[in-house]
């Protein structure tokens, strides 16, 4: 028995991980990572946890543009290395369209076609977008940021103001490594003003 | 690894994809879009979480077993899904409710088309603004003229635009067996508002909606087709708290009925708040942490698996739950010894204030390789200790006060 791929494959996205905490995981079992009392498998099993939980916020907050047919494009500046499991879950998602995810450093492209998973790391996500329009048709995306932000204010529910709830769901890193619109607009105003 | 050129030619190449209309949104009518939005914000259901597997690879999206929030408003509430009215016109009488046909204050009407609404849905789900449709409605003039609209709203995205994400589909009071069955063949999961805890309750707040035939009936409809055809996210329920001066017994009890008679996957509570205009618009607002304390004791009959004659010693003489969690409540009542992580069962051990489901697991694992003996090793299967200490006994040690013996 052994560590599930999924979890070690988390634990090696983790910026934090050293080799000395990979070396310990493949000694181990899921079971063991569950019920240990033993401070360095603690130390794995959180490590872990916080991998999954930067993927998960990236899936949800990340928004994607449609540009022309064949591209979708999202802002995204992890601090793990967990770049390939958003894009390709976005692959699987979207199939036969072209997922560029990226930030000013960084980008990860990736699509899902007859041939499976097919991805690339490159640099930054204008460079790629760049590249990428010598062989497909960019076009400017459409205003569907206006709708969502008519929407987003739609269901708030003023009575029900919380703003510790609301920081503690959303918390600030990952309003800035999304670059998330309306929500930042709100964070940067007073709760009353809203 | 591969270069951008033959990313670029497999997209151009492959079959899965499936096209769809780019829609520019500068004539859509933007009051309408948050009139209807808005008409939502009281039904509190946000999952996504559904069981189904998507197969096919001509499809556009599939589904997230565990459910993904795409934002939060600034209540803390997670904003999940589109989720939004069809009309806002109502034949109902409803005395908390804007849409009510009598509501003084009602806004100007509006509806959306089929076709106009699987356009919004399709496009806010590509962009990653929101993981599927949640479509309510005011009843019109007929609730199945209405209904029928709502599931050719969703015909469109699940067979026109092969659209395989999340859909939850309201049931409106009253509507008849046949769209209700056509309603379980496109949603993940449907739901029905019971509104209020029982048929007299309900009476007091509506002199249009008939209790039994209207809701109870329909809902029984539902979990008979259920029998035949698969719902993967189930069927749920909403119930509005202190609307009608019904206390948390009440609720508690129709709770009960809910999960057991009706085979619900979930009940909702959403707290009274006066909205201007309705014939409610001067009743004092419920606080929301008497939703708060129906969601602990929900959460102790459905995850627990508590009885709810356990549950009952919760509640005050005037049937309301008091502050403070109701899980501490049934523990200074029922565990009258302390309680041994060493010995005690699981079920137990999940009597026990700060120890949950997850941890309780833990602690049943470890013990089988090595005994617990310090207070710092339940920290690490989770236990919340502050909560946990006075109801335990660890290798001998106690951390009793007098506030565990306390009522």
């Amino acid at each position: 028995m052994s560590l599930s791929e999924r979890k070690l494959e988390l634990l090696k996205a983790n910026e934090n991980t050293e080799r000395k905490d990979i070396h310990l995981a493949q000694k181990i079992d899921n079971e063991e990572l569950e019920t240990a009392k033993k401070d360095d498998i603690i130390r794995i099993r959180k490590l872990i946890r916080e991998t999954g939980r930067e993927i998960h916020k990236m899936k949800g907050f990340v928004r994607l543009k449609q540009l022309g047919e064949k591209i979708k494009c999202g802002y995204m500046k992890p601090k793990h290395e967990v770049g390939f499991m958003v894009a390709d879950w976005f692959a699987r998602r979207f199939l036969g369209d072209v997922i560029v995810m990226g930030n000013e450093e960084k980008s990860w492209i990736s699509v899902y076609t007859e041939e499976g998973i097919t991805h690339e790391k490159r640099e930054s996500l204008k460079r790629a977008l760049e590249k990428l329009k010598d062989h497909l048709e960019i076009e400017n995306e459409t205003n569907l940021e206006d709708v969502w932000k008519i929407y987003y204010k739609s269901q708030y529910s003023e009575e029900r103001k919380n703003k510790e709830l609301f920081r503690k769901n959303m918390p600030e890193k990952y309003i800035k490594r999304t670059k998330n619109k309306i929500e930042k607009e709100f964070k940067s105003r007073k709760l009353d003003e809203y | 690894m591969a270069n951008l050129e033959k990313i670029a030619h497999l997209a151009e190449e492959s079959e899965y994809d499936v096209s769809t209309p780019r829609k520019n949104w500068d004539e859509l009518d933007l009051d309408k879009l948050q009139t209807l939005g808005s008409g939502t914000k009281h039904d509190v259901c946000a999952s996504t979480a559904t069981p189904r597997v998507v197969k096919g690879l001509q499809r556009i999206g599939n589904t997230s077993r565990g459910g993904i929030c795409h934002s939060f408003t600034p209540d803390g509430r997670c904003v999940s899904l589109f989720k939004t009215l069809f009309t806002n016109e109502c034949a109902h009488d409803c005395s908390y409710c804007p849409n009510s046909d009598d509501c003084s204050n009602q806004k100007k009407t509006y509806s959306y088309t089929p076709q106009e609404l699987a356009d919004i849905t399709l496009s806010l789900y590509q962009g990653n603004y929101v993981e599927g449709l949640f479509l309510s409605s005011g009843t019109g003039k007929d609730e199945d003229i209405i209904m029928e609209k709502l599931i050719e709203t969703v015909r469109i995205l699940r067979e026109e635009y092969k659209y395989e994400g999340y859909i939850h589909l309201k049931i409106l009071p009253g509507t008849n067996k046949d769209y209700i069955k056509r309603s379980l063949e496109h949603a993940d999961r449907v739901s029905l508002n019971i509104e209020s805890c029982s048929k007299s309750r309900l009476h007091e707040v509506s002199s249009t909606k008939h209790y039994d035939y209207d809701i109870l009936r329909r809902q029984r409809y539902i979990r008979d087709l259920m029998e035949k055809k698969d719902l993967p996210a189930g069927h749920t329920t909403q119930t509005i708290v202190g609307g009608a001066g019904e206390n948390d017994k009440e609720i508690f009890e129709s709770m009960i009925r809910e999960y057991r008679r009706m085979d619900i996957k979930r009940m909702y509570y959403s707290s009274f708040k006066p909205v201007k205009g309705t014939r409610l618009d001067d009743k004092e607002e419920v606080p929301n942490s008497r939703e708060h304390r129906l969601y602990q004791t929900d959460w102790l009959f459905r995850v627990y698996d508590l009885k709810p004659s356990e549950i009952s010693l919760a509640f005050d003489e005037e049937g309301f739950l008091p502050d403070g969690d109701p899980k501490v409540k049934i523990a200074k009542r029922k565990l009258d010894e302390l309680v041994d992580p060493n010995e005690a069962s699981y079920e137990r051990l999940i009597r026990v204030p700060g120890i949950g489901p997850k941890s309780a697991g833990r602690i049943v694992k470890a013990r089988e390789k090595e005994e617990i003996t310090k207070w710092s090793e339940l920290s690490k299967f989770g236990v919340v200790l502050k909560r946990a200490r006075t109801f335990l006994e660890v290798n001998g040690w106690k951390h009793s006060t007098l506030d565990r013996w306390s009522s």
